[in-house]
């Protein structure tokens, strides 16, 4: 118990002492459009919140983020569950999951622009795209590994291929299904946010852009300091997810 | 006593990745009544394990039949406890989760998961673990939680297959001893398959010794050794007899396999 307050105290300490040296710094400089002090970008993110056009900005970056990493979680999902079921033919397919990985997926934006318009669905496909292999390969991973006495015991006490499914393979695969989602929530962010800032009409990627082209710092740091926040409480909830279905901690090493 | 298991003429053939045909099983028979407790000893190779996974519907014999209670061995009809020898308890469910695993499976009420889960887990020595997670018990605790889980559905038969083969000398033991009061206090029918011949002669009814390549049964021996047997058991004179019988007849068996399979070629 006390060690681990320690460690929140040194973990909280570290970043309050860069940003206290961050705002010290910035003070002290006079090139306000490079980087601006801490504090001013928290004054400049409650102005921009009471904005309605940056709403708009917000509301369609978040749709994008959304739609996206949910069909990517679903897909990926259920083609890592076949996968993670069919060794055999995981193996077979996968040199492409290789090939796809390697791929700079945004190559492929003007091609779904010139099909779609600048539209939000561009946006959606490539998000998706980037997002969907992270939870293919870790489900798969996660259900190929899940310890044949396990299913053994599932079938020893009658129960159907769906019931073991769902009672001991997603359950016990759960830690490597999670780390797959929050890789595939992570990549669904950064390809939208992306996206948007090479070529969108709205979202917050645009904004921030515009405001760099604009070299209005201020409002550039206060929509890069809510897209920070925005990505890091995503990941935080995925977390609090994981932690309710598979108690890490207590994991047998 | 009424006959509960019959195990008749099973074989078991597979063939393994070079396509090579391996006999495990060659028409193993064997009757097994209400409450004994029966061992299945003899090295490894025998097909005794195998023989096991028949019996707890994980494998299918390649000839013969198997009836539990008279009725043919299925599992949606009878429930079967089995426990591996491998760590099989879930390490993201507690102790209490673990044992009504089971029961949930079956349907059964929360309030009687609960009732027979706990007076489970106090069976098998275990009471105010509930709530702990496998990772915080020792091996020997987390066998333990595998047979209350195993009894938890009260099955007409518990299966068990190597279960203390992972633990420590002594821990093994005190599980044995532990095993032999579980039984005698639930009444069940327990097959256990083991290489341990003192395991086996310590807690069996009956001793069942397989040789190897075909796997087949070559002895089936009664044992009279009263009960409840403890430690001072290991120094009976029958004890003696009977796991020296035992160890004669599994040499004359690898000897006269070598010769077998060396003619064979």
């Amino acid at each position: 118990m006390r060690r681990s307050r320690e460690v929140l105290f040194v973990r909280l300490g570290v970043v309050a002492l860069a940003l206290v040296l961050l705002e010290g710094w910035t003070r002290t400089i006079r090139e306000s459009y490079v980087i601006i002090p801490p504090t001013m970008m928290v004054q400049a993110l409650a102005i921009l919140l009471t904005n309605e056009r940056f709403w708009a900005d917000i509301q369609t970056t978040l749709i994008e983020v959304g739609l996206s990493f949910i069909i990517a979680a679903t897909i990926g999902f259920a083609v890592g569950v076949v996968l993670g079921l069919k060794p055999t033919l995981y193996n077979v397919i996968e040199p492409y999951l290789i090939a796809y990985y390697a791929n700079p997926i945004f190559v492929f934006y003007p091609v779904f622009i010139s099909f779609f318009g600048l539209t939000m669905i561009p946006i959606v496909i490539i998000a998706a795209l980037a997002s969907v292999i992270g939870v293919i390969v870790n489900t798969a991973i996660g259900i190929k590994h899940v310890k044949p006495v396990y299913r053994k015991i599932g079938k020893t006490l009658g129960m159907s291929f769906i019931q073991i499914l769902i009672r001991i393979y997603f359950p016990s695969a759960v830690p490597q299904i999670f780390t797959g989602l929050r890789l595939g929530l992570v990549y669904a962010f950064l390809a939208t946010i992306t996206s948007e800032f090479l070529l969108a009409p709205r979202g917050v990627g645009h904004f921030i852009k515009f405001q760099y082209e604009s070299f209005q710092a201020q409002w550039m740091y206060g929509a890069i300091l809510l897209a920070v926040v925005v990505a890091i409480s995503g990941n935080a909830i995925l977390v609090r997810i994981e932690n309710r279905l598979y108690n890490r901690r207590l994991e047998a090493i | 006593m009424v006959e509960l298991l019959k195990i008749a003429g099973v074989s078991k053939v597979y063939y393994n990745e070079a396509g090579q045909r391996v006999e495990a099983l060659r028409q193993a028979n064997l009757d097994v009544r209400d409450g004994e407790f029966i061992s299945l000893v003899g090295p490894s190779g025998c097909g005794k394990t195998t023989l096991l996974e028949i019996v707890a519907g994980l494998l299918e014999p390649t000839e013969g039949f198997l009836t539990l209670k008279g009725q043919p061995l299925k599992l949606k009809n009878h429930s079967l406890g089995v426990v591996f020898q491998e760590d099989s308890v879930f390490p993201w469910r507690n102790v209490l989760q673990n044992v009504e695993f089971g029961l949930e499976a079956k349907g059964f009420s929360s309030e009687e998961r609960r009732v027979r889960s706990l007076e489970m887990i106090e069976l098998v020595g275990l009471r105010g673990f509930e709530r702990s997670y496998p990772a915080e018990l020792s091996g020997g605790m987390r066998q333990r939680v595998a047979i209350a889980r195993a009894l938890a559905l009260n099955p007409d038969l518990l299966l068990l297959d190597e279960p203390f083969g992972a633990l420590d000398e002594q821990t093994r033991f005190l599980l044995g001893e532990e095993l032999q009061r579980i039984w005698m206090e639930t009444g069940k029918t327990i097959l256990l398959v083991t290489h341990s011949i003192n395991e086996a002669v310590f807690l069996s009814d009956r001793v069942v010794v397989l040789c190897s390549r075909p796997g087949s049964v070559i002895a089936d021996l009664s044992v009279n050794i009263p009960r409840p047997r403890s430690i001072d058991t290991l120094g009976l004179v029958d004890f003696g007899h009977l796991t020296s019988h035992i160890w004669t007849l599994l040499r004359q068996s690898t000897s006269q396999g070598g010769v077998k399979a060396h003619a064979s070629i």
